[in-house]
């Protein structure tokens, strides 16, 4: 083991008391290198022969299937050269098809920078110029009509695609000559949001068939379970997979860290030790945090350990130029540590580092992947730190390191199908050239569906097809997910600190807050929302802010009720609605006071299933009552997705021990998106056999008190309190057992 | 299993209808570049709907107007053709080449400083300047321009070292005969790539003007009243809107190309918005056109603010009752109306007296 002599020094430390409670270490490998058997174009050959490159064998799989003109989707770790990997083959193509285009998606502006950046640096190495340009919100107007015009590469968003379809006729050259689709981060899109992307990707191969092109498309994710099925869902094509990882990796040493075990020692004070430690021990080391405020926290208590290397924090909300200079920093070793949300789980180009700390379970094994990737540069050996918090999910963690590192990467799913998303989605289509019957099957429905669009009145009939008829655009009426576009900007005498979207603002923003910016505080004045600002004062301040949020969920209109036995069940509209009526200031844990808040509520109408527990079964579990719902919650939120076809993301629930709308205790699941896409009526359907299922997977969990596979959610916003595993699978078998007997009764 | 699919397109239509009143209360909102609305403004309009559904209930607007229905290829559409006095505006293609002749620095290589100089020797107009060894080639090929009234090469010249509010840029229009000319403006359900609803047209013509509104009944007749628009465009030398660089022509490139139709705008626009804003800036707080038609003492006498004109459209096509159309058919008629009067202002104000 390549870190011995370090964590000898570590437990050495004083601060150490046995917090260590399990290492491993995963083998290294070299690199595997391989030829394309489809040749570069010269240009190509050269610049790999000047600068003395070889391909990995990842590399090579994919170039050649590109040049052969193949669907690809690249699936290998982080840094392994994927884009390097795809990039080559297209530029290749290029060169030799002198009007040919590509159009590069990514899920995040930041990544959009990046990439162009590197596109360009290539380019220059290369000798070739097609002129790549980012075309999303932010580009200036004066500029676009010259990227019109010329770009061959344009680099934008599924946001901004969305926006920019239905104006195809400005985009004739580009799309008439479109040869590639890159798709990067595909993983990303998943669940509703990537049922939306599945269909307007749908949309461009019908405008580009229009044009007389059709374009290759190229994805590449982070590991995922299923990446053959995910691609072609999403772009409705069959795909080359390529997953063999060719690149070298270093020994990677797994440490794992319960802060827990020190109980006079916080767990901030913990994490930044470490990682001062780790610095100090010439580690250039990256520490990924569960929020943007633990990273400012960390940053800056890191910082004042170490204070002749530089410690940086970095999140979203930074201005770009910012986040640039960071990244530089990093990449040239001048940053010696740095603190980041999940921002640089994603592609931003920051180079290997020595030591990863993984402060906290990220939410997936995906993720935990991809901030483990972060460590290690080539075969060099490298060191990664998973330090958990204290909620049960972090805590099952370190009870069982090993499952960390051998479950399965989540799978990405995704259902295109979705009748409310491939009803609007045809909509945004009918708008960008007269829908015909033909074209129903390339959004794999029929023809019923014509039908239902008449109903909508937003179509006309018409003797070359079904046309918009609209009052306002289909694409401002079908957003893609449920984001704000909403930001708030964070003003500090007159200048931007950053920006925060809406709702963020409303939970981090109010008056009376203290922001952390790069171990600076700041009190939060004013916040305007009419004019979109929250004005700041610079203040030296030692204690920190915790706005206190009442979630509610609430019927307001039940389609369909039913009775099984004892049990009501129900299905209808919902309003979900977050108020932030109170903060507290808080100092090294202990509450220092409250003030109220007069906040506008966030909420939003959807649909969602209910379950109302009748008393006589609730007061059989007496003080276990709320535990078990909470479980139960927990368990059916955790099997919706896999039953809807949708991602984890997509739902949210509540569970109370008494609820006015039900005048019982029960349970809530809602879908996350405005008005809902059916997943809540598809739940209802198949009630019996999702409840079933739920009892199943907590029964079955060989577990002891909850794990992340059962009852504990990386989402819940009690941090898995109150929580009875017992509780919850005793609550799930009752249901199952009274839906089972009793016949369905609607009332 | 299946959705219901009604409950679905419910959903969408009140979705829509949200997002709409939403547009027109929400001053930040994607309808706010198209006009302000005030509240009384929309009671007043809505008072007028309410008188003209009831003028207007079991008419058609061929009782109402005169006019034709047309087949084409892709379907009938309807055309309604009036004669109206003239404002009696007339470019000259005189005023036109006063105009070019003068500018000595529509030349490649002479600047304001090389104009004056040239000026102060004697060199007055471009005409002089045949005799100078370095320029006569230049202005040979200019004169030759003027001489074929080569409005599309005039254009590009004028256009590449002037800006576009120059008065030297409306000069050009003299140089269009006036039933080359088309005064165009189109009421369409939305900002981006709706269907336009309406489509009006004058040409002067023996002194007089020719109203024309070719309009989509319903919108099945879109793709005729385009097509009828191309062969309109077809005997047009150049055009004159207002604000139609980025909004009509634009949106009709859009419509064109939406179902498939092989023509493009390519005529020169003459688009009256950066003279008026040139002419108007001081005495205006802004350039709408109804803020200018005050200026020119244009009274409306039915009229709408642009703003709600899709859902007039709407409530026409609900109610089956042209009366909300007539509205509308009003509205761009006055526009058009306007946009000729405007004409006739800044030629006057900016070309004639520019000189």
């Amino acid at each position: 083991m390549a870190f011995e002599g370090i964590l000898r020094e570590l437990s050495a430390q004083p601060w150490y008391s046995g917090q260590i409670v399990a290492t491993f270490t995963l083998p290294g490998k070299p690199a595997a290198y391989a030829e394309p058997k489809v040749p570069f174009h010269p240009a190509i050959r050269r610049y790999l022969e000047r600068e003395g490159l070889r391909l990995y064998s990842h590399q090579a799989r994919a170039a050649e299937l590109i040049l052969a003109g193949e669907n690809v989707f690249i699936t290998t770790p982080t840094a392994s050269g994927k884009t390097l990997a795809f990039n080559l083959p297209v530029l290749s193509r290029l060169l030799a098809d002198e009007e040919g285009t590509a159009l590069y998606l990514y899920p995040l502006k930041a990544l959009t920078q990046d990439q162009l950046v590197k596109l360009r640096e290539l380019e220059a190495k290369v000798g070739v110029g097609f002129q790549p340009a980012i075309y999303d919100g932010d580009t200036p107007t004066g500029i676009r009509p010259k990227i019109r015009a010329q770009a061959r590469i344009l680099l934008t968003n599924p946001y901004a695609l969305h926006q920019y379809l239905p104006w195809h006729h400005k985009w004739s050259r580009f799309l008439k000559n479109l040869r590639f689709v890159v798709i990067d981060e595909a993983h990303h899109y998943r669940g509703v949001f990537g049922s939306h992307v599945a269909l307007l990707l749908r949309r461009l191969k019908r405008i580009t068939s229009r044009y007389g092109a059709k374009p290759q498309f190229i994805l590449a994710s982070a590991t995922i379970a299923n990446p053959a099925e995910h691609g072609e869902k999403l772009v409705g094509e069959r795909m080359a997979v390529v997953d063999e990882d060719g690149a070298p990796r270093g020994e990677k040493t797994f440490v794992f860290w319960n802060p827990f075990l020190d109980l006079g020692m916080s767990w901030t004070e913990q994490v930044s030790s470490l990682m001062a430690f780790l610095i100090a021990e010439g580690l250039q080391t990256l520490c990924f945090a569960t929020s943007r405020r633990l990273a400012e926290v960390l940053a800056a208590y890191a910082q004042a350990k170490v204070p002749g290397k530089k410690v940086m924090a970095y999140r979203a909300g930074y201005l770009p130029e910012e986040r640039r200079a960071i990244e530089r920093g990093i990449r040239e070793g001048e940053i010696r540590g740095v603190v980041s949300t999940s921002a640089l789980e994603l592609g931003v180009d920051i180079g290997g580092l020595d030591a990863v700390i993984i402060g906290g379970y990220p939410g997936s094994i995906i993720s935990v992947w991809q901030q483990a990737g972060r460590a290690g540069r080539g075969a060099k050996p490298a060191l990664v730190f998973v330090v958990g918090q204290g909620d049960p999910l972090d805590q099952y963690f370190l009870r069982h390191p090993e499952e960390l590192l051998t479950r399965p990467h989540e799978h990405a799913l995704i259902n295109p199908q979705n009748e409310a998303i491939v009803l609007r989605q045809l909509l945004c289509a009918a708008g960008e050239f007269p829908l015909t019957p033909e074209d129903l099957e390339l959004f794999g429905v029929g023809k019923e569906v014509v039908q239902t669009l008449h109903r909508t009145g937003l179509v006309a009939g018409t003797p070359v097809g079904l046309v918009y008829a609209g009052m306002v655009a289909p694409v401002e009426l079908v957003p893609l997910n449920n984001l704000s576009n909403r930001t708030i900007r964070i003003e500090v005498s007159g200048e931007t600190l950053e920006t925060m979207d809406y709702e963020r603002a409303l939970r981090e923003a109010y008056p009376g807050a203290v922001l952390l910016h790069q171990g600076e505080t700041y009190l939060v004045r004013e916040l305007d929302l009419e004019a979109g600002v929250a004005r700041c004062t610079k203040e030296e301040l030692d204690y920190y802010t915790e706005p206190l949020i009442r979630e509610d969920v609430r019927i307001l209109r039940a389609r369909e009720e039913e009775r099984f036995g004892e049990i009501r069940v129900g299905f209808g509209e919902v309003r979900v609605s977050e108020e932030i009526a109170a903060f507290r200031r808080r100092r090294a844990g202990v509450t220092l006071g409250v003030e109220e808040l007069s906040l506008p509520r966030l909420e939003f109408d959807t649909e969602g299933v209910w379950i109302a527990v009748p008393a006589g079964l609730a007061k059989e579990f007496g003080p276990r009552l709320g535990g078990a719902l909470h479980g139960a919650e927990h368990a059916l939120v955790a099997m919706a997705p896999l039953y809807a076809l949708a991602d984890r993301w997509d739902f949210g629930g509540i569970s109370a021990s008494f609820h006015p709308d039900l005048a019982a205790s029960g349970i809530f699941v809602h879908e996350a998106f405005p008005n809902g896409v059916g997943l809540a009526r598809k739940l209802f359907a198949i009630l019996p056999d999702w409840i079933g299922a739920a009892a199943d997977l907590v029964r079955t969990c060989p577990c002891e008190d909850g794990c992340p596979s059962c009852v504990l959610s990386p989402r819940c916003g009690n941090e898995n309190e109150p929580m009875d595993k017992a509780g919850a699978a005793e609550l799930l078998e009752k249901l199952r057992l009274v839906l089972s007997k009793a016949a369905r009764h609607a009332t | 299993m299946n959705w219901e699919w009604e409950e679905l397109a419910r959903r969408v239509r009140a979705e829509m209808a949200r997002r709409y009143q939403e547009g027109l209360s929400h001053p930040q909102s994607f309808l706010s570049a198209w006009s302000s609305l005030t509240p009384a403004a929309y009671e007043e309009a809505k008072h007028l709907k309410r008188i003209l559904l009831r003028e207007c209930a079991g008419r058609s607007l061929l009782e109402l107007y005169p006019g034709e229905v047309r087949e084409t290829e892709y379907g009938p559409v309807l055309i309604l053709r009036e004669r109206r006095p003239s404002p009696g505006f007339a470019p000259k293609p005189e005023l036109g080449e006063a105009w070019i002749l003068r500018t000595l620095r529509l030349l490649y290589g002479i600047g304001e400083s090389t104009e004056m100089r040239l000026k102060l020797l004697g060199y007055i107009t471009l005409r002089d300047l045949l005799s100078h060894p370095r320029w006569a080639w230049q202005v040979e090929r200019i004169l030759q321009a003027v001489e074929r009234r080569d409005l599309r090469a005039l254009n590009q010249l004028v256009a590449r070292w002037f800006p576009v509010s120059h008065p030297i840029a409306l000069s050009l229009l003299g140089f269009v005969r006036p039933e080359e000319l088309l005064f165009l403006d189109i009421e369409t359900l939305g900002l981006y790539t709706e269907a336009i609803i309406l489509i009006g047209l004058i040409r002067p013509k023996e002194g007089e003007l020719e109203v024309t509104h070719l309009v989509v009944r319903e919108i099945a007749e879109e793709l005729p009243a385009l097509a009828l628009l191309s062969e309109e465009l077809g005997r047009t030398k150049a055009l004159v809107t207002y604000n139609g660089k980025a909004f009509d022509l634009n949106f009709i490139e859009g419509r064109f190309r939406y179902y498939g139709l092989p023509h493009e705008v390519d005529q020169p626009n003459f688009d009256l918005l950066p003279f008026a804003r040139r002419y108007f800036r001081e005495f205006l707080p802004d350039c709408r056109l109804e803020t200018v038609e005050k200026a020119l003492s244009v009274r409306r006498t039915i009229n709408i603010p642009s703003a709600l004109v899709p859902e007039f459209y709407m409530e026409y096509l609900r109610e089956k009752n042209v009366g909300p159309l007539v509205a509308i058919i009003e509205h761009n008629r006055q526009d058009l109306l306007s946009l000729v009067l405007l004409l006739g202002k800044l030629w006057e104000e900016l070309v004639v007296r520019g000189l």
